[in-house]
């Protein structure tokens, strides 16, 4: 039966029979400290909802301008000596990697991590190419050498369990087997030190351009950005359309919206300013800088100015931690560069409803994604716009989304009226009645039997509320 | 003073014993109830599988059927979420819809909200000698904020052993649509929050919305596992 | 070509938003009555280590450093730091001073007498990569945070914040501020330097079952030695003028 499930909730029954994966998300999502930490530093920031409020402001109004600021971004980038790409998608993104790769002989790669690389499938293309590509964030390292993709945007090894790593640590690395967490973090740093020293191009990600300053800011806690600008000669910063705020002064507040919800720490241990490649006389640094401003769907969303919110997202993963169905099933359920909360909306619009139709309903709508987003995406509500999207979309004219359409009619058509509704109760009571005794509970209805898969049904009641209380009253 | 209820489509065909408790309650604190029979559903089972305008074709009716109400009480939380925050962003066909749906919108409580909030009561003179736990629905939780009214009731009722489970806050995974499209997953949320409820020994589940307890009581019962669910009203009905 | 394709597609997109201002509530600050002491205190959360020389003397502080490090050179980032933070230094052949050079210190039995006598060693990754520990100046610091500004500069690498495990900051306690905003707010040389870093505290990572780990890529080892050269005469006498 599951083979027939579409290939969202087949994953997810994967996913949920996965005893290994339910082990590691329950060590390392459930029961990690990170979310009592947020938690516990948004208890003591009393100004927290007006902070959420400035972030939600300020992003609804750099939308609202997005070329303008894209335009000052660009020309403060370019005033710096750093020069500025526009990709219309992530083919033209990849290419002109590729091309700068071929002209500058660029052997190998370092890596930071970066969303928007795995959103334009970079690193397949690189290794076509023949270059060697390192990551170097210690969980996109992780899932690199393991050949997988990442499953959380900021913990892309959350799937892992300790031994698991230590087992690939030593089928990848060779002996001696490490246990402990240390050492293992000791091995990567020590085995990726060389690549850093070595590699002649550094690509990372942004999590914030400032527009007034041209300035890159890039936010870690490893210590591995530091070292993808210091060494190789080339830097390549890959930002989506959407990262870019106004004025250096916005920093500070969005900073603490960023780091609070995703780590719960008062600041992470590096936040970097990039302005440009190194100055004249600068002893060491990139010689070149590409900033690569990504479109790809981005302006489409921004097209409508409900939806447009989605590109507000600050990529700090909160949704994700506080989501039930996240937390249950893990990233590589969903099948997409972008998981969690923000995944189901930010997927079915950067791509096709078409390609995601059954993302927006992955959801009880139970609101936890909504509460903790620091710029107040209204999650759940656009999950209920996309729904209705996809109804009305491509693929409205298929037998299951008419049947369900035909049915809300029919619901509409009876709770206009209390008799009507009291008229297909009578109905069902009748059509119980002569199902029980040809010797079936209840009725074959697709829905109930779903339903009956995993509860145990109650009988129905003899009276309604309203007969109950026109007894009462008659009486 | 009068007050309307609004019992719920849920509640009227398959939990009736909880609009008749929610009668006897406010009765017994010697208010006026008036049940008009006009009443069907609000819309949310329409609106949050994607159908907006299926939603306001029935949620308008209930413009009509309350008009006349000063307090409209309803013991469901994601209904008076749906009724509160929802239908005046749907009714707005005309100034004089919209303006009708802010009034309804404003003078609509859920019931616990209502005792606690506006008759500013923490008890209703009930007693319940077990061992009980409260589950926040979410609607009632994130749409309407209420978190502390449930618990004061639950706190007024003599000889009750109110016991908090981990993380009360965590959804029950029943979501409408989601428990069908996504049963498996739904019903691991659901085992999860009775393994929760376990943990603190209760005899029974409180929550102030029968489609959470529908769905926890199901899956007990295919358990065969004794614990029960009680929704507030039946509770604060025990006098 | 790309750049006029998107900028069409987001006017058009854009076009359809109300235009919202920029009227932001300012958002009051805390003010932290002894930034000195947030900062120690931060600071020290976060796994670094704080060492006043205004109590125990840089002589002492330094010491300390050597042996938490078990360093026996010290590489500076630029002999500024020395004659910034009121370090008396010595440079031993002033006209070696070539630009491009590793400027270094040696201490096998830790810091016995002040001045500190400089060196030079050719720049090379090696002499980078087997060092154990780096000095640098903080120019700009939060007290709420317990973060130092590292600023890219002439001297001033980046490979050796980077690689080298462990770092020893001079922090002048008058250039810490309260907070971010004042940070941010203050001049900071964007235009002079590419990379300003703010740091606070040593390299971590939780990506192996969440388990904190200190010491990844960036340094392991975090020390922040608090100065105040506007008060310290008495160690400066026999430094000579450090002009290179």
């Amino acid at each position: 039966m599951e083979k027939d499930l579409p290939i969202l909730q087949s994953r997810i029954h994967e996913a949920l029979q996965d005893r290994q994966l339910q082990a590691n998300l329950e060590k390392n999502l459930k029961r990690s400290s990170r979310g009592t930490q947020r938690e516990r530093i948004i208890q003591s920031t009393p100004d927290w909802e007006r902070l959420r409020e400035y972030g939600r402001q300020v992003k609804e109004h750099t939308l609202g301008r997005l070329p303008e600021y894209l335009e000052e971004l660009e020309k403060n980038v370019v005033s710096l000596g750093g020069k500025v790409i526009w990709a219309q998608d992530a083919e033209h993104a990849r290419n002109f990697i590729l091309q700068l790769i071929r002209d500058r002989d660029i052997r190998s790669v370092v890596k930071s991590k970066s969303m928007t690389t795995e959103e334009i499938a970079l690193n397949p293309a690189l290794e076509r190419e023949g270059t060697r590509v390192v990551e170097t964030d210690l969980g996109e390292y992780i899932v690199q050498i393991a050949g997988q993709k990442p499953s959380h945007i900021l913990g892309p090894s959350v799937h892992l369990s300790k031994d698991q790593i230590s087992d690939l640590f030593y089928r990848k690395h060779g002996p001696p087997k490490l246990s402990r967490a240390e050492e293992l973090t000791a091995q990567a740093r020590q085995r990726l030190r060389q690549e850093f020293l070595r590699a002649d191009m550094g690509i990372t990600g942004v999590n914030f351009g400032i527009a007034d300053s041209g300035t890159l800011v890039l936010i870690e806690n490893e210590g591995n950005i530091l070292l993808t600008v210091s060494k190789p000669r080339i830097h390549v910063a890959i930002m989506g359309i959407e990262k870019v705020i106004p004025r250096l002064e916005h920093l500070p507040n969005f900073l603490k919206l960023l780091i609070y919800s995703a780590s719960g720490q008062r600041i992470s241990s590096y936040v970097h300013l990039v302005s440009g490649p190194r100055r004249p006389g600068e002893i060491d640094g990139p010689e070149e800088l590409y900033l690569i401003l990504l479109d790809n769907g981005r302006s489409r969303i921004l097209s409508d100015p409900f939806l447009a919110q989605t590109l507000s997202c600050i990529r700090c993963g909160a949704c994700l931690n506080s989501c039930p169905v996240y937390q249950n099933v893990g990233g590589h359920a969903y099948a997409s560069t972008y998981q969690g909360p923000i995944g189901a909306i930010l997927t079915p619009q950067l791509e096709s409803l078409e390609a995601a139709p059954d993302h927006p309903f992955a959801s009880s709508l139970c609101g936890a994604c909504g509460e903790v987003c620091p710029v107040k995406i209204e999650i759940p509500q656009i999950l209920l716009k996309l729904r209705e999207k996809i109804r009305l979309g491509k693929d409205r004219k298929s037998g299951s989304i008419q049947l369900q359409k035909l049915a809300f009619q029919i619901w509409v058509w009876c709770m206009q009226r209390p008799e009507r509704v009291a008229g297909v109760r009578r109905m069902i009571r009748i059509g119980q009645k002569i199902l029980l005794r040809k010797g079936h509970r209840f009725p074959p209805v697709p829905f109930l039997r779903r339903w009956m898969r995993y509860h145990e049904l109650p009988g129905f009641p003899e009276k309604t509320f309203r007969e109950m209380y026109a007894e009462r009253e008659g009486s | 003073m009068k007050v309307s209820i609004f019992v719920t489509c849920l509640v009227e065909h398959l939990y009736p014993e909880v609009g008749m408790a929610t009668v006897r309650i406010l009765e017994s604190l010697g208010l006026e109830v008036d049940f008009n029979p006009n009443q069907t559903c609000c819309g949310q089972p329409a609106y949050n599988s994607g159908y907006p305008e299926e939603a306001a074709r029935v949620g308008r009716n209930l413009l009509a059927v309350f008009s006349g109400s000063d307090y409209i009480v309803t013991p469901s939380g994601s209904c008076a979420a749906m009724i509160k925050v929802f239908l005046p962003k749907l009714l707005v066909s005309s100034p004089e819809e919209a303006v009708a749906s802010k009034r309804m919108a404003s003078r609509t409580y859920e019931l616990t909200d209502f005792l606690s909030t506006v008759l500013r009561t923490d008890s209703t003179g009930a007693s319940f000698p077990h061992i009980v736990t409260y589950h926040d629905s979410c609607h009632l939780l994130r749409e309407l904020g209420i978190k502390e009214q449930p618990r004061r009731l639950i706190g007024g009722v003599t000889d009750i052993d109110f016991r908090e489970m981990d993380h009360p806050d965590i959804c029950c995974g029943f979501g409408g649509l989601f428990s069908v499209k996504f049963d498996e997953l739904s019903a691991v949320m659901g085992i999860q929050k009775l393994r929760a409820i376990e943990k603190t020994g209760a005899e029974y589940v409180v929550a102030t919305d029968v489609s959470c307890l529908m769905h926890l009581d199901g899956l007990i019962r295919r358990e065969k596992a004794s614990l029960k669910t009680l929704h507030m009203a039946e509770l604060l009905a025990e006098f | 070509m790309s750049r006029s394709e998107i900028l069409w597609r987001l006017r058009q997109a854009s076009g359809n938003h109300p235009k919202k201002p920029l009227s932001l509530e300012r958002i009051p600050l805390r003010r932290s009555d002894n930034p000195v002491d947030t900062f120690t205190r931060r600071l020290e959360e976060a796994g670094g280590n704080v060492f006043d020389a205004r109590e125990l003397g840089l002589q002492e502080c330094l010491n300390r450093v050597l042996k938490k490090t078990g360093a026996n050179e010290i590489f500076w980032e630029d002999p500024d730091v020395l004659v910034a933070n009121s370090i008396p230094h010595q440079i031993r052949d002033k006209n070696a001073f070539e630009e491009n050079e590793l400027v270094c210190s040696s201490h096998p039995k830790g810091i016995s007498t002040l001045p500190i006598v400089l060196n030079v060693r050719p720049l090379a990754l090696r002499h980078i990569e087997s060092a154990k520990l780096s000095a640098g100046s903080g120019r700009l610091a939060i007290a709420e945070t317990g973060s130092v500004f590292f600023y890219s500069g002439r001297r001033r690498m980046r490979l050796l914040l980077g690689l080298v495990p462990n770092r020893v900051t001079f922090l002048d306690v008058n250039r810490i501020v309260g907070n971010s905003q004042e940070a941010f707010s203050s001049n900071l040389p964007l235009r002079k330097s590419s990379l300003i870093s703010l740091i606070s505290g040593p390299s971590q990572t939780g990506d192996i079952e969440a388990t904190l780990v200190r010491g990844v890529h960036g340094p392991t080892g975090w020390h922040v030695i608090l100065t105040d050269p506007s008060n310290n005469q008495s160690e400066l006498s026999d430094s000579p003028s450090p002009r290179y």
